[in-house]
């Protein structure tokens, strides 16, 4: 006969050789911790009788603070009668009994062939010399090997928390990433396939109805272990038992699974012992405090890929489809942000707060200016209400987008308070010069050189008194503080933007002689516009002078250069010659660019820094 | 060994100095302060062998990548090393005796049992998790309309997030817990608002700039709207102090911060525990005392008594670097103590001490040989050429590279001066607190780990596309994220997800290159050589997936990492880029093992997704990579080393010193709270108290001063030259100053200006 000795087997050696029904050191452990949770001792803080050496404390010490020394011996009186109550021993005091038996001679030994224990549990203490005392009592040699799990353990431990998880109610986050584990018995492509497609707003179950082969094996295992959990009466090792028929299991670790069995045994006996009723966190705090994971293995001998030679650049085949000012200002900033955003669109910008305030400004001012083409006929109260109506309004739509409830909140504040600074202005705007709002959000389509450009312009204002037009563009963001500045950044073909209204609403029989960018971004300032005036003949600069103006002018030639920019890159991008999109070499570019982990060519960064 | 061995009489002074008081030693740098401290330390230890080393403390504040350890092991006999391997306190950190003194009291200290100590990366997490009901706006103050969200920074909370940790981390330094911080911000608020300064105080206005000037023009009303949301934010914050420290308590872990801050309060809670360390420990001996908290102070006060009889503090104010952090060098330097100073000059010649002195704003005159040189290049591609084409030539001349260092104020932008030395054929080493996760080589390994753990995280495997195994070119990349040409492929039915706001984006496109990728739905598509390549690498990938249960995590992604080619020499690229990509690589395995070899429950995809979140940290880890090269440090990391010859680069306006931009909100024991942004119906972008403060305290100079004392560290890690760089157009210095410029201007006649004069080796 071969005895194992480990944390697991005790009871069942006490048993077998000496005929002693005790309860292992676990289930001591697991007695307490559920004392614990049933009542929690006032003396002691929460995360001391959380932590799960408290148990041990417990049991075997009498700490010097006498308050918490009162509690730990008020429940070690509770677990001593519980067990004595049971007519169970508890392990020590079976230790005790069992090596009193093997130094008396009278008592007899069943013959032993080998005794293997495990030094974690028994390298120590009475453990030791109880295995000592039985080694030298049968003469059978004793070996020490500590038990080991694989390196699937961690995943098979996870596998089974999660389960018990979903089982006690878990919702579709839990469900995900059960049916993620390698265990699942859904491929793991098709499990994050599943999981991706499944997106933040449609549940699992749904997905997987969805699809045509499906995976609705997984939606019957995830039944069955919810309702085995509900069973009247279910204990911890059915629930168990019925997780680890649901799972596929044959590359798990067979020892953390064996574990996992035991110490939901251990929570089943402890049940028992106490009357009281386990829980699925308690029994998972369990695996956590019993289970250690003591894994093996080697590195693999790796056989590295061999490097590839540089390939040659295949053209990629030309660009079909419109074009768009914003792509074009994306191609000018970045050719590699433009190949990942344009290209090959397989990553997602998923915005930002700010980007969300903006949105949703737009969306309000359109249904503003909507309903309210001629601001000159309001009052200017009625401009506030109705402005302050249309920003909660949209705010309100948009709500889910923002990350965190703080951010929507002061957004929408921050937002009607600089609607109410672009209120006032616009009131004093249309008193000045009324105009008439001939639209908003105007889907524009412009054919330049035989490349489509399509566009949507924030809104087109006509003056009442000239007929002249105005394109206005909203912005949100930060933008040139003067005239002069967005003028040298249309020159220097860094926005197509306005250029690209301009020449649309021209082609569209409009007088257009105003082009406007309208800052939206700050409650504190004045809303004071970027205007530039278009004129026949460029103006003169100042020389070396900075022109902080906010009023300036951009030319007829100036526009017409901007416009041959863009069908110069749209030839470029539709030439079906480009092979490669290399990345700016300015590192601010990329700073909150949704493509920087794929972006093998960023810049190192050269940004001033601001310390703290 | 005898401990008084080469050593100077005034260093033999410090050896044999009684050991009952507290001895501050103090000295220029290279003076030998560290050798005397070290010697005086062994000397101790030598005189009683029957004490066992734990009842000694040698430490340092900072980092110091095991320097200090390896000089410790130097003095002590080496019969008692082995003793010294389990104590971490002799030569490590401070915090490993709190740790340790935490766990031997848990009870005690009523905290958990299982108590671990993690790094300030780490901790953010916690945070995190702190501040998530307070973003969500669930605490009840704000349900009940008690509190107003509308508070200085809350806009951006993550900005407003990490400026709150960044004020909680120096809080615990300091030992002000989150009640007294409540009690004095509120205090400081009431004596604020009930008399405040003159706002049109001539001086005041003067110094404030035009733009923020309107901030003084407050009336009574405003100036009570203000106090309103600074007394929220003063609650605000108080209150996510709390939750902060009870989530470290629930988690049962702590930073290095927190434990000294947590074993001091044990130790002040139960004196008779603070008996039995004090009746424990012999002596402590502190290097880089300047750096010291007052957190530590008075850790070592429990456990010293007040009087620190027993300690030694070793260390140099003008080399205070720390103050901003919290450390106190005025608190140390003036304790009750028998003071000694050094000296004697050991390390510097007369004219680089000089040099120093002169960025330190305490000019000195010299006169000696030109082992000081500027130079201000036109670009920072030509001041990293410069440094490199500099650095081989002392190489070439018989330096050893080890004995050359690259010093440099933040390391965001080493990697301008790192790739050109390691484009010049000279390998490197860097010490500090090094972003390992923006590094290219690295990033790459991360993207193949992904592509193993998710493929379906389309930003990395874009990256392992391109990776040198794969290389895909842009073709490839663009055809692999399309559509399959045969309709009958089957792609995932997506159910409307009813989401209005992102509805332009077709949601098909998060599945598409994944699934052409590992499944092959696009393969009929793709050229040969590109098949060919993505075949290769899904079965690779497919062998990744698999090994994620085969192999422990640090064994399956060194597998992954080799196996994709990731270690193997890439064409054109010399040995030291070679060594420096193995070395980044090293660094990057040793964090994944200690990641997972701290808790085997975590997985590889764990990791991942714990790297991505601290890529955002405030300050990455300090690490060592590389063992032999030239030295890339951050200052504080290179304090207590010495070099024949260094570089110190980018001495310019918003590098070094870069510019000072306060957090949303400062803290100050006499004034409380001073919120920097105006919020709510403000007419102005800054408050009152902000401006005013900034003026009042100087904030700007102290920020200043600090670079000064970094610069005059730096310059004082090198023996025989040194050579101070910039590149651009010094600006007048008004948002930050000009430190070359002023070296420069000064025209130290001892110094060699090669500003204009200097030419690449290559065009020579």
């Amino acid at each position: 006969m071969e005895v194992l000795l480990d944390d697991a087997r005790l009871a069942d050696v006490a048993h077998a050789l000496f005929e002693l029904s005790i309860v292992d050191a676990s289930i001591s452990r697991l007695i307490v911790r559920r004392l614990i949770r049933e009542g929690p001792p006032p003396e002691v803080p929460a995360q001391i009788a959380r932590s799960a050496p408290f148990a041990e404390v417990v049991l075997f010490q009498t700490p010097g603070d006498p308050a918490l020394a009162a509690a730990c011996a008020r429940l070690r009186a509770v677990h001593d009668r519980t067990l004595q109550t049971a007519g169970k021993l508890s392990e020590a005091a079976a230790l005790e009994r069992a090596l009193a038996n093997l130094e008396d001679a009278a008592f007899e030994l069943p013959p032993l062939e080998a005794i293997v224990a495990d030094p974690r549990s028994f390298g120590s203490g009475a453990h030791l010399r109880f295995a000592t005392a039985l080694a030298e009592r049968s003469g059978a040699p004793l070996e020490w090997r500590e038990g080991t799990c694989t390196p699937a353990a961690p995943a098979t431990l996870d596998a089974f928390v999660t389960a018990l998880r979903w089982a006690a109610g878990g919702g579709d986050e839990i469900a995900r990433r059960l049916m993620c584990s390698p265990f699942s018995g859904v491929a793991s492509v098709d499990a994050r396939a599943l999981v991706v497609a499944a997106g933040a707003r449609t549940s699992l179950a749904d997905t997987i109805a969805a699809q045509k082969p499906g995976a609705t094996g997984f939606l019957t295992a995830l039944d069955a272990i919810r309702n085995a959990y509900r069973a009247q009466g279910a204990r911890a090792s059915e629930v168990i038992r019925t997780i680890a028929a649901e799972l596929d299991l044959p590359s798990a670790d067979a020892a953390t699974v064996a574990q996992i069995e035991r110490i939901a045994g251990a929570v089943d006996a402890v049940d028992l012992l106490t009357g009281t009723v386990w829980d699925p966190e308690e029994l998972i705090a369990a695996f956590d405090a019993e289970i250690v994971l003591n894994i093996s293995g080697q590195a693999r001998e790796a056989a590295p890929a061999p490097v590839a030679a540089v390939p040659p650049g295949s053209p990629l085949p030309p660009r079909r489809g419109h074009f768009s000012a914003s792509s074009l200002n994306a191609f000018a900033e970045c050719k590699r942000k433009w190949f990942f955003r344009y290209l090959c669109s397989a990553v997602e910008d998923k915005g930002s707060s700010a980007s969300f305030y903006g949105t949703a400004f737009h969306s309000a001012l359109e249904a503003f200016h909507e309903r309210f083409p001629h601001i000159a006929e309001l009052d200017p109260r009625t401009v506030t209400t109705h402005l302050e109506a249309c920003i909660t309004s949209a705010f309100d739509r948009y709500r889910d987008a923002f990350e965190s409830n703080v951010e929507f909140e002061l957004q929408r504040r921050r937002a009607i308070r600089t609607a109410r600074k672009y209120g006032e202005w616009l009131v004093a705007r249309s008193a000045q010069a009324p105009f008439t709002v001939i639209g908003c959000e105007i889907s524009t389509e412009l054919v330049l050189d035989g490349f489509d450009f399509v566009g949507y312009i924030d809104r087109l204002d006509r003056d009442d008194r000239t007929g002249e037009m105005t394109v206005v563009d909203y912005k949100t963001g930060s933008i040139a503080t003067s005239a002069a500045e967005y003028r040298e950044k249309v020159l220097g073909f860094e926005d197509f933007q306005l250029p690209f209204y301009y020449w649309a609403r021209t082609e569209a029989g409009d007088r257009v002689t105003r082009l406007v960018l309208l800052p939206l971004k700050e409650a504190t300032a004045d809303v004071l516009p970027i205007e530039l005036e278009v004129v026949p003949v460029p103006a003169q600069t100042n020389g070396k002078r900075v022109d902080r103006a906010i009023v300036g002018t951009i030319s007829i030639d100036e526009l017409r250069t901007a416009r041959a920019k863009m069908t110069e890159l749209c030839a470029v991008i539709s030439s079906g010659s480009l092979t490669h999109f290399p990345a700016t070499e300015d590192p601010q570019a990329c700073r909150y660019c949704a493509y920087r982990p794929a972006c093998r060519e960023r810049p190192a960064n050269n940004e001033d820094r601001f310390g703290r | 060994m005898n401990a008084a061995m080469g050593l100077d009489d005034q260093q033999r002074g410090v050896v044999a100095a009684p050991g009952e008081a507290l001895v501050i030693l103090t000295g220029a740098p290279g003076s030998g302060k560290t050798t005397a401290l070290l010697r005086r330390a062994a000397a101790r230890i030598a005189a009683d062998p029957s004490i066992s080393l734990e009842r000694f403390i040698l430490t340092s504040p900072l980092p110091r990548a095991g320097r200090l350890r390896t000089l410790v092991h130097e003095v002590i006999d080496p019969v008692r090393h082995r003793e010294l391997e389990s104590i971490p306190w002799l030569g490590g950190e401070l915090a490993t005796l709190a740790h340790a003194i935490l766990a031997e009291n848990a009870l005690a200290a009523q905290l958990a049992l299982d108590l671990t100590l993690i790094d300030e990366d780490e901790s953010e997490i916690a945070f995190e998790r702190a501040g998530a009901s307070l973003f969500a706006l669930e605490w009840t103050e704000f349900v009940s309309a008690e509190i107003d969200p509308e508070l200085a920074g809350m806009r951006a909370p993550e900005r407003f997030a990490a400026a709150a940790l960044r004020l909680f981390r120096k809080l615990r330094a300091a030992l002000i817990g989150p009640d007294q911080f409540l009690d004095r911000a509120l205090r400081g608020a009431v004596e604020f608002y009930s008399a405040p300064p003159n706002f049109a105080d001539p001086a005041l206005l003067g110094a404030t700039r035009e733009d923020y000037r309107d901030s003084l023009s407050v009336d009574a009303d405003e100036l009570q709207r203000q106090r309103l949301r600074e007394v929220d934010l003063a609650k605000v914050l108080g209150r996510l102090y709390q939750s902060y420290l009870d989530e470290l308590v629930r988690a049962g872990c702590l930073t290095a911060t927190d434990a000294i801050a947590e074993a001091t309060r044990l130790l002040a809670e139960h004196p008779e525990i603070a008996q039995r360390y004090r009746r424990n420990f012999v002596a402590a001996f502190i290097d880089d005392a300047q750096d010291l908290t007052l957190g530590a102070l008075r850790f070592l006060e429990a456990l010293f008594g007040k009087d620190l009889s027993g300690v030694t503090l070793a260390g140099d104010r003008d080399q205070a670097t720390q103050t901003l952090a919290g450390a106190r060098p005025e608190r140390i330097f003036t304790l009750a103590a028998t003071t000694m100073e050094l000296r004697g000059s050991y390390r510097t010649s007369a004219t680089i001490a000089a040099a120093a002195r002169t960025a330190l704003g305490t000019p000195q005159s010299a006169a000696g040989s030109n082992d000081v040189r500027l130079f201000r290049a036109r670009t920072l591609d030509e001041e990293a050429a410069f440094i490199a084409d500099e650095a081989a030539r002392l190489v070439a001349r018989d330096a050893n590279p080890g004995d050359v260092a690259l010093a440099i104020r933040s390391f965001v932008w080493m990697r301008f001066y790192r790739d050109a030395l390691v484009s010049a054929g000279l390998p490197v080493t860097m010490r500090g607190w090094i972003d390992l996760y923006d590094e290219p080589d690295v990033e790459d390994a991360l993207a193949l780990l992904w592509a193993a753990c998710d493929p379906f995280r389309h930003d990395w495997l874009l990256r392992a596309l391109a990776t040198p195994t794969v290389r895909l070119n842009d073709l490839g990349l663009y055809l692999l994220c399309g559509e399959p040409s045969n309709p009958q492929t089957a792609l995932f039915e997506l159910p409307d997800d009813g989401d209005s706001v992102r509805s332009r984006w077709d949601r098909r496109r998060n599945l598409r290159l994944a699934l052409n990728v590992v499944r092959g739905d696009r393969d009929a598509d793709l050229d040969e050589p590109t098949h060919a390549a993505v075949v290769a690498f899904r079965e690779r990938r497919s062998r990744w997936e698999r090994s994620l249960l085969e192999l422990r995590v640090e064994d399956a992604a060194t597998a992954i990492i080799e196996e994709g080619g990731l270690r193997e020499p890439v064409r054109g690229e010399n040995d030291a880029r070679a060594a420096l990509r193995r070395d980044l690589l090293d660094a990057l395995l040793r964090r994944i093992t200690a990641y997972a070899v701290r808790d085997r429950r975590r997985s590889l995809h764990d990791f991942l997704t714990y790297a991505e979140r601290t890529t955002l940290a405030d300050r990455p880890p300090f690490d060592a990579i590389g063992s032999e090269g030239v030295a890339i440090g951050s200052i504080d990391a290179l304090k207590g080393h010495e070099f024949a010859h260094v570089f110190v680069c980018n001495l310019r306006a918003g590098a070094f010193p870069a510019y000072y931009s306060p957090d949303a909100f400062l803290f100050s024991p006499t004034f409380g709270v001073i919120p920097k942004d105006n919020v709510g119906d403000a007419e102005t972008t800054r408050t009152a108290k902000f401006t005013w403060y900034s003026h009042h305290a100087k904030l700007k100079d102290l920020y200043t001063s600090e670079d000064r004392r970094a610069l005059f560290c730096a310059i004082s890690r090198a023996r025989e030259s040194v050579t101070l760089t910039a590149s651009g157009r010094a600006t007048r210095g008004i948002g930050a100053p000009e430190f070359l410029a002023e070296l420069q201007n000064a025209r130290l006649p001892y110094a060699t200006d090669l500003s204009g004069s200097w030419r690449p080796r290559s065009r020579r």
